[in-house]
């Protein structure tokens, strides 16, 4: 027997009146039947529902007990008092919305900006399995170096080794651009390598053609992504196509799509391993040249295979890295954490963030925050006097303690949603300023999706009981009794000792929060400008191509001739780009030592503009510099043992050609340059050698004059035309890779600027409020003065020097904490500024200036009133 | 002052009511209703009518039998009260006057459009 729908019968019943429940459920059962008796069993429910929505009128549906309760009133009441309250106010509610406003709005952005970093690698699947392989290099001299790169063996082995290891993915980066044919489409790309087959399971990525088991197995195969392929292929397919690389064909044998916005790997092509890497070279245990990624089986012990790599390196890597000087741990870093934690490794090629500076956004995002509490609750319970009689009369007709704190919590609450739709608006407008500063990509969507909104709803509402609650207390302990028989209402607000601490816990924050930008954009600045031993400013690079190479003096001659480039060098080496880490041997003692080598030309110290403290340059007219000679940095001479660099001209040395890896060179010290910094400063300078070598030669650099850059470029070009390789024109300059290391200190700075000057702005709304409230109230003392003959100084400081105590005590809690943030953060540099009294100095100068400004303007405007108007009425 | 006119609906099951005599409670009123009206009505709407025009006194109810099909519930039954009666005849009688002032009505019976 069919039944009606039992979740119909339950809706019914859970909002009809029991007087009615039994003829209602009675008719609709008569209903049912009577329906199914004609019709099928599905309309006959269908129908049951359709009258049990029909019952949800006024009439039948069960009142509920509490909406006649007086509960609902005095909600009401709570509300249009409230809003009766800031209208009438308009100054202090102006002044409360605001600063609330501004603080909202800057921690939603924090929270959009941090999310934004979170979100990285979230889309591959079994994230919690792949982790990246990083070495931990201990060289003889002391150092300890993270690499992001390690030699090709460590994937293979492992996976041999630990049957934990599911597969590995190895990927070699080329640092040059790559000239790509197809027809006569000839363009040079760049961020690309060659990588191990699995690389598509290893990402994740989506074959839009080929095989994802099978790409990149055959030599002369190559991925490209969906942007390269419409570049070569337009919207036809691409699968099995040629593509000439390095003057060889590549078969295209897959298509991916373009890594997502949010991965911190980003590659737009990938060639077969073996076609690219001799299998002689994949075997090296000492080449660290692979980002290596290995995937581990479910329920595996990542931190149990950590802990055993040493012993993996000992017995594999050891005996062959030992003799020249050095030894590697290997570590596993998960990938979910590479673009937040990565940051102090090496050679890295991942987009990275740093923890660092989320940390420092969430404590900004803080104090913000704090600050514009406190501002509420300062002013609030100042004023407190102002609702008194409104308690009293509540009390008096009977309302309980609890409700006065219900009352007013509600209305900081009104006041913190106000607040927050104007935050949403400022958010949504400062949004695509915030993106071209932090170069991220944040779009509205993500702010206005539901998710998001709850949960800054919730934020709202949590801050307004936040900075409502105490202050509801306070006013509500009022007595009847006192306040309702005392005739005048307006005292002077209680020199609350917890007031006045506020306001230094916020003038701390704020000191605290100038120091640290202060802080922070003069490490960028020292990090820019300071001697890093070379000149950076005004060179010009450019790669050698093909033909160029044929004969290197006329090729010079050419790019050289123009009025604008004062000297040109050819070399394989430069700061802040490829260079190579090597090696060179002590003559005498037969000890090798780790170092950085240039090879470079007669021209390279001139041009570098490097200084040369001991010794000579090489030279054209003695022969043998061309290949007997070294020029070393001062801390190489160090490093040989001299104490006096000068010292260490004419020291012998040996060193494995490059070219004939079994032969030695040898020659002598000619002559010791001051120390250049080949990385970026946050990393030690490490010993440099210097020394002619044309087999390596791969740049050619520029120094050229300031100005007339147009028509210096123009005649590069054409320069370059002139030798008729199939590559386009191409060119940089040698500063901006040092830009481009300093980036995320220079993001940093502007964010952290703009935030302290908003935050500051935000404490001194609330100081200027409570200014403003205790002139008024003390109005008729200062006309009395002022008729008694105070100067309009002496008025002035009396109003303000209480600030100015608060403030002084600030800056002196704040200049312990603020040092040793500071120091903590620049440790992480190589290369930092002294933090000295003046910083502190020029900050506390800063506050105090805003702070007078904000407490003067008031009190002056006090005392310059008429006493007449004051003293009147009396 | 509770409204007294009668609006179309409830007149008609005011007089649907009266036709259904014992058989008058919701269910039988509705069905009543569809079938002679061939309009579709909800039991809600039906029984939110038949509460109103008790609040106006038209109506009066008592519990009545229960039947199996109802799962042995009773039923509301509704009878018309001597004021309920009275109001649909207040009704009836100025239709009536007002069709005859209609100046077609007296010579032709019968409308041509």
């Amino acid at each position: 027997m069919k039944r009606p729908p039992k979740y119909a019968e339950k809706l019914l019943s859970s909002f009809l009146r029991s007087d009615l429940a039994e003829e209602v459920q009675g008719d609709l059962e008569e209903k049912f039947y009577s329906t199914l008796k004609k019709r099928s069993a599905f309309r006959a429910k269908v129908n049951y529902w359709y009258q049990v929505f029909h019952y949800m009128r006024p009439f039948a549906i069960r009142k509920n007990k509490k909406i006649y309760s007086n509960q609902y009133d005095m909600f009401q009441n709570y509300f249009k008092i409230g809003i009766r309250n800031l209208l009438k106010n308009k100054f202090f509610s102006f002044i409360n919305i605001t600063g609330m406003a501004i603080s909202m709005a800057i921690v939603v952005i924090i929270y959009l900006y941090i999310q934004d970093e979170f979100s990285f690698d979230k889309h591959l699947d079994d994230l919690h399995l792949k982790y990246r392989v990083f070495n931990e290099h201990f060289s003889d001299d002391g150092n300890i170096r993270k690499g992001a790169m390690v030699p090709p063996m460590i994937g293979p082995a492992m996976a041999a080794e630990y049957p934990q290891v599911d597969f590995y993915t190895r990927f070699l980066n080329f640092n040059a651009a790559t000239l790509f044919e197809v027809g006569d489409k000839r363009f040079t790309e760049r961020d690309g390598g060659s990588a191990d087959g699995t690389i598509f399971r290893m990402f994740n990525l989506t074959l839009l053609e080929g095989d994802p088991n099978t790409a990149l197995s055959e030599p002369n195969s190559v991925a490209i992504n969906t942007a390269l392929k419409k570049k070569y292929f337009g919207d036809g397919p691409a699968l099995g196509k040629s593509i000439e690389i390095f003057d060889q064909h590549f078969k295209v044998v897959a298509v991916f799509e373009d890594f997502p916005e949010h991965s911190h790997f980003q590659r737009n092509y990938f060639l077969s391993m073996q076609t690219i890497v001799s299998e002689e070279r994949l075997k090296s245990w000492q080449w660290n040249q692979f980002h290596t990624y290995i995937k581990l089986k479910p329920a595996s012990d990542a931190e149990a295979l950590d802990a055993s790599l040493k012993d993996f390196a000992k017995r594999n890597a050891w005996p062959i890295t030992k003799p020249n000087g050095g030894y590697y741990i290997p570590h596993l870093m998960p990938v979910e954490k590479i673009h937040l934690h990565a940051y102090d490794q090496l050679w890295d090629i991942a987009v990275r963030g740093n923890a660092q500076t989320i940390y420092i956004l969430i404590g900004t995002a803080i104090f913000i925050l704090l600050i514009s509490v406190l501002n509420f609750i300062n002013l609030s319970t100042a004023r407190a006097i102002n609702r008194a009689k409104e308690v009293g009369v509540r009390k008096v007709v009977g309302a309980l303690r609890r409700q006065l704190i219900y009352q007013f919590t509600s209305e900081s609450v009104v006041i913190a949603l106000i607040a927050l739709v104007i935050a949403g608006f400022v958010t949504a407008i400062a949004l695509p300023y915030v993106n071209v500063i932090s170069e991220k990509n944040i779009s509205h969507a993500l702010f206005f999706n539901p998710g998001t909104l709850a949960i800054v709803l919730v934020f709202g509402i949590f801050l307004g009981i936040c900075a409502g609650l105490y202050p509801a207390v306070y006013i509500s302990a009022n007595k009847p009794s006192q306040i309702l028989s005392r005739r005048d209402s307006s005292g002077r607000p209680g020199k609350s000792l917890l007031r006045q601490g506020m306001v230094v816990f916020q003038f701390m924050l704020s000191f605290f929060l100038i120091i640290a930008s202060f802080v922070v954009s003069e490490q960028h600045a020292y990090m820019r400008d300071t001697d890093m031993g070379f000149e950076k400013e005004n060179i010009i690079v450019l790669p050698i191509r093909g033909e160029m190479n044929k004969n290197l003096e006329t090729t010079k001659h050419a790019f050289m001739s123009h009025p604008n480039i004062e000297s040109a060098s050819f070399g394989y080496g430069l700061p802040g780009e490829a260079f190579a880490g090597d090696g060179i041997m002590d003559k005498a003692t037969r000890r090798r030592w780790h170092i950085n080598m240039l090879t470079v030309d007669h021209d390279y110290i001139k041009t570098l503009g490097l200084n040369i403290i001991a010794g000579r340059d090489f030279s054209e007219d003695i022969p043998s510099d061309q290949h007997h000679a070294f020029i070393l940095s001062e801390s190489a001479a160090k490093m040989l043992g001299y104490t006096d660099p000068r010292q260490a001209l004419g020291h012998e040395i040996l060193w494995n050609r490059w070219d004939a890896p079994d032969s030695l060179k040898e020659g002598k010290v000619i002559g010791i340059v001051k120390d250049i910094q080949l990385n970026s400063m946050r990393e030690n300078i490490a010993p440099v050698a210097l020394q002619i070598f044309p087999f390596a030669y791969a740049t050619l650099s520029l120094r050229v004059k300031d100005g007339n850059l147009a028509s210096t470029l123009k005649h590069l070009e054409a320069q370059w035309k002139s030798f008729n390789t199939e590559w386009p024109f191409e060119y940089r300059f040698l500063d901006e890779n040092f830009d481009k290391m300093y980036k995320a200190e220079e993001k940093l700075s502007v964010l952290f600027q703009i935030f302290t000057g908003f935050t500051i702005f935000v404490a001194c709304l609330g100081l200027f409020g409570l200014v403003v409230y205790s002139t008024t109230q003390r109005y008729r003392e200062v006309s009395i003065r002022k008729v008694l003959g105070a100067t309009e100084r002496n008025l002035v400081l009396l109003l303000a020097k209480n600030y100015l105590l608060l403030i002084s005590i600030a800056f002196v809690i704040a200049i312990p904490l603020s040092y040793y943030a500071a120091t903590q953060w620049l440790l992480a540099f190589a290369f930092r500024i002294d933090l000295t009294p003046l910083l502190f100095i020029k900050a506390a100068f800063l506050i105090s200036i805003i702070a007078l400004l904000t407490v003067g303007i008031q009190s002056f405007k006090a005392t310059r009133s008429n006493p007449v108007e004051a003293l009147k009425e009396q | 002052m509770k409204e007294t006119r009668l609006g179309e609906f409830e007149e008609v099951i005011l007089l649907l009511v009266g036709i259904l005599g014992k058989e008058a409670y919701a269910f039988k009123i509705a069905e009543e209703f569809e079938s002679q009206t061939d309009r579709g009505v909800s039991i809600g709407a039906v029984h939110s009518t038949l509460t109103r025009l008790e609040d106006k006194g038209f109506l009066k109810s008592e519990m009545g039998n229960s039947t199996p099909e109802r799962g042995g519930r009773r039923k509301r039954i509704y009878t018309i009260t001597a004021y309920g009666r009275r109001a649909l005849e207040t009704s009836r009688d100025f239709r009536i006057s007002l069709w005859k002032q209609y100046p077609a009505f007296a010579d032709k019976f019968s409308f041509d459009c």
